[in-house]
């Protein structure tokens, strides 16, 4: 992975301080392209757009997987912490949401549950760019653009 | 292993909680011609086995609710009518000795998460014969993408 992210809090005020290094990164895409396009190679001739499903099945599926998030650091449940963030990262991995996926990342690996509402505050922003470029590329897919 | 593998059974067990993932694996399955049989769980894909070993292949998740897929492996590899059905197992994780562990509890393929459609679709030629196992594994930018000689096979 080659992105690093610090999350800090300065002056009271809640910061997502992403250090990007990819070129995607810099360009600050929510969704690596690419990562979409690739997709393609599965497929299947004559069924309905397949990243387009993927994309619906995503958004219907990660308000359950934050909410679990959310719920288990209320709980200061730290096993299942680790279990939802793993789980909204292989899935945010799949279809290139990589800053999502290195923030559940940080979840997942974190020894405790000290900056957590700070990662969930970072990853539930980072989810709403997300959702707009899906938005945007499912649209267009529906458009045949 | 450069044909067909003419008699192997034409559906493959799906196994994994994430339903981007199950759906993307599907489809891969789908578009290599074979019927993909898909189950959110570990204990669920335990309970088909239990009563159909008819599959070519199996595509299990590490991480399941109620049964990891290296468990599914494990118990698999111990009955003879399921011990030589080749599994890819996925994770997230790429330590070196899950690997290992993956191996030795007898996973086919050991396939990191993220992979691309590629890899998913060279990995299933391999195990069912087909003669895209002849072309060199597709490149992959992180991670380890490794395989062992499907049991039972040469």
């Amino acid at each position: 992975m080659s992105g690093r992210i610090e999350v800090a809090d300065h002056t009271g005020v809640e910061t997502c301080a992403v250090t990007r290094t990819s070129a995607l990164d810099a360009a600050g895409e929510a969704v690596d392209s690419v990562v979409l396009l690739s997709l393609e190679e599965a497929q299947v001739e004559g069924e309905p757009d397949l990243v387009v499903e993927l994309i619906d099945l995503y958004a219907e599926d990660t308000p359950r997987r934050l909410d679990a998030i959310r719920s288990a650091l209320a709980a200061r449940d730290l096993a299942a912490l680790r279990r939802a963030a793993h789980a909204l990262k292989g899935s945010s991995a799949s279809l290139g949401a990589r800053q999502v996926m290195m923030l559940c990342e940080k979840l997942e690996q974190s020894s405790g549950l000290q900056g957590g509402e700070m990662l969930l505050t970072c990853l539930e922003r980072e989810y709403a760019r997300v959702r707009l470029a899906f938005a945007d590329e499912r649209g267009r897919r529906l458009r045949g653009a | 292993m450069s044909s067909t593998n003419v008699g192997a059974p034409r559906r493959i067990l799906v196994a994994d909680d994430d339903p981007v993932v199950r759906h993307l694996v599907s489809s891969v399955v789908r578009r290599a011609g074979y019927t993909p049989v898909t189950v959110e769980d570990g204990r669920e894909a335990v309970r088909i086995l239990q009563a159909d070993a008819g599959f070519g292949a199996a595509v299990f998740d590490m991480m399941m609710p109620y049964l990891e897929g290296i468990d599914i492996i494990r118990h698999m590899r111990t009955e003879k009518r399921l011990m030589r059905i080749p599994v890819i197992l996925m994770t997230s994780e790429t330590e070196l000795k899950l690997m290992k562990d993956s191996f030795e509890a007898g996973a086919t393929v050991f396939l990191p998460k993220p992979f691309t459609t590629l890899q998913l679709q060279f990995s299933l030629s391999m195990l069912l014969g087909k003669s895209g196992a002849n072309r060199e594994p597709p490149a992959r930018s992180s991670g380890t993408f490794a395989a062992r000689t499907p049991a039972g096979r040469s």
